[in-house]
């Protein structure tokens, strides 16, 4: 099936006003065919939509979500697909974020969670409450919302119908499972696409939390392109400590890791393997084998 | 002699009129300044719909009564705006809009002050007229005899702000032409300033881009206050949106304060608000920004806020 009877079926389904506005007009003619293809008739839960969808984009983004678009934008988002409908008693409002990539829908959903939200087992991973259920697969960040009685189980039906057109990839970030599992916070894992701790060198990175005892650390995994790259970030870190703290070499901790402190960050423990560099935030005692586990299941 | 007759004439009106609209407190002492903050607070925190709606009512009614009662703010024939955050398509439970309740309630204050017309209405980031139906406040407010709309784009007009980030700006034409302006915000959470307070509700006031307010958003946000300059602010904090504001969604980030707040200082109002987010004033760029333009004090603690506990 084409992307232009793709479009046409849509218009009709949605059916609704006999003429649309030409922003919307021209946003069903020309892209958006992955989003589209996930609004495709019959929509779940017998549902139908007061109106066609409508597109955003980082530009207009902040036309319907105000300052909460600045941080999409900074994800990366490429589209916001935005649709109104009703099924059954319950109203419903069905954001599709396409992030562009795994790694920022990823980054995205984990910047709304909480570890103590409830979470449920749609796409990658979701979670859920009164009349919200939001998830992410892929490159999509999906936020479902449902007012009125019945809302949640239609929310549910959505969910999974979305999930299985999404089709691919309902697996967390992989490098997350090559992580320590030992102590870790479950759902407090976050992807930063630029600067984290404020320091562009360090970006991308995942960060993932450990509770160690009473006391936490954070292990920074910074995505280098290749092994030299990731050198080069090492030594900017260094650099970096060397003129704000101390920094030393740790060879307790492995060849040319290092340990430094200063007022801003506290202290770390560092190291690359691979094209990885690794930086534990606040080592304490018992957590350092969470960076040699690191290094050894990275490698 | 004469000023001091003219001085007692002027206190018995005040005495009278006071009495009329049912508002002085009996130990109120009129020849006392007036004060700037009301903090009122339930002390309960209740489940039950009903209940949560008699509080935000109470609440609202003795934070006002505080500072002197709506007679203070309101007179007879004067047009006002109640302005609440209704930007968002959601319920009142989701605490992205102002409590229903505490708007209502200021309407009904409004008339019985003698205002001529109270005007209820918002211009919100998600579809309108979902949005005023969705929060409840349309309902509301035109029980209480409000003149609630969704706003009619043709109505934006290009004013001139000589602010700092907006030389001019589209602003709504009924709001130009009013007597009396209250501001009437909900304590949120925002992943951009940080916290949306009361300066940051005026952008309701607003048409056009307003996506290019983040360019500036602190100078933007006092520029729109030091022209507005609302009558009074009234804080809706019965229930906080402390994370993924300001659209919100999850009740896990809905926390009861159970509070109202109510204050003629739109910086030092701001400053209290952004603390029941456990953020310090000075973390929260537009109140920093207020006080140093002197459109109020960050030192809302100097104000001597009036505590009331029910």
């Amino acid at each position: 099936m084409t992307f232009r009877s793709l479009a046409t079926i849509a218009v009709v389904a949605f059916g609704i006003r006999p003429s649309l506005s030409p922003a919307q007009s021209s946003a069903q003619e020309t892209g958006y065919p992955d989003l589209l293809k996930l609004v495709a008739p019959p929509l779940p839960a017998g549902a139908i939509a007061d109106r066609p969808p409508h597109f955003y984009n980082p530009d207009t983004l902040y036309q319907y979500m105000d300052g909460g678009a600045d941080i999409f934008v900074l994800y990366g988002l490429r589209t916001l697909l935005h649709l109104d409908g009703q099924a059954g008693t319950a109203e419903l409002s069905i954001d599709i974020f396409d992030m562009g990539a795994a790694d920022a829908a990823f980054g995205m959903y984990a910047a709304e969670r909480s570890p103590d939200y409830h979470f449920v087992p749609f796409g990658a991973e979701g979670y859920e409450n009164t009349g919200i259920l939001n998830f992410v697969q892929d490159r999509f960040y999906v936020k479902l919302a449902g007012f009125g009685a019945g809302a949640d189980p239609v929310l549910e039906t959505w969910a999974t119908t979305l999930s299985t057109r999404i089709g691919r990839n309902r697996t967390l970030p992989p490098l997350l499972s090559r992580l320590p599992v030992e102590h870790r916070k479950e759902h407090s894992e976050q992807y930063m696409a630029k600067d984290p701790l404020g320091h562009p060198f360090l970006g991308p990175a995942y960060l993932v939390s450990y509770a160690v005892g009473s006391q936490e650390s954070k292990l920074l995994v910074t995505l280098g392109s290749d092994d030299a790259d990731a050198e080069q970030r090492f030594e900017q870190l260094k650099e970096h400590f060397a003129k704000t703290g101390e920094c030393k070499a740790a060879p307790e901790i492995g060849a040319r890791a290092i340990r430094a402190s200063n007022s801003f960050e506290g202290s770390v423990i560092a190291r690359t393997v691979g094209r990885y560099l690794l930086v534990l935030l606040n080592p304490v005692s018992g957590s350092e084998a969470i960076l040699k586990g690191s290094v050894e299941r990275l490698q | 002699m004469h000023n001091s007759r003219r001085e007692f004439l002027k206190t018995c009106a005040k005495i009278g009129a006071a009495m009329q609209l049912g508002e002085l407190a009996p130990s109120e002492s009129l020849g006392a300044e007036m004060p700037a903050l009301s903090i009122a607070h339930y002390r309960s925190s209740p489940l039950a719909t009903d209940a949560i709606a008699e509080e935000a009512r109470r609440l609202t009614q003795e934070a006002i009564h505080a500072l002197g009662g709506i007679g203070r703010f309101i007179a007879k024939g004067d047009v006002v705006w109640v302005k609440p955050n209704i930007g968002w398509n959601r319920i009142p439970e989701q605490a992205a809009t102002t409590n229903p309740d505490v708007v209502a309630t200021l309407v009904s204050l409004c008339h019985q002050a003698g205002a001529r017309r109270v005007i209820v209405s918002d211009n919100p980031c998600n579809p309108p007229v979902a949005c005023f139906a969705r929060s409840g406040i349309q309902l509301a407010a035109q029980k209480a005899g409000a003149d609630c709309f969704v706003m009619d784009d043709r109505k934006f007009r290009k004013t001139s702000l000589r602010g700092k980030a907006l030389p001019e700006w589209e602003l709504y034409g009924d709001a130009l032409e009013i007597n009396k302006f209250i501001n009437v915000p909900i304590v949120k959470q925002h992943s951009s300033c940080k916290a949306t307070l009361g300066m940051k509700n005026l952008m309701g006031v607003a048409g056009g881009q307003r996506n290019r307010f983040h360019q500036d958003l602190t100078n933007t946000l006092v520029d729109l206050a030091a022209f507005i300059r609302p009558t009074l602010v009234v804080m809706d904090a019965v229930r906080v949106l402390t994370a993924n504001g300001p659209v919100g969604g999850n009740l896990a980030d809905v926390k009861r304060r159970d509070i109202v707040a109510a204050g003629t200082d739109q910086v030092a109002i701001d400053a209290y608000g952004a603390t029941l987010l456990d953020y310090k004033p000075q973390e929260i760029g537009y109140v920093v920004e207020g006080n140093a333009r002197g459109l109020g004090t960050i030192d809302f603690e100097s104000l001597k806020p009036r505590r009331i506990e029910l």
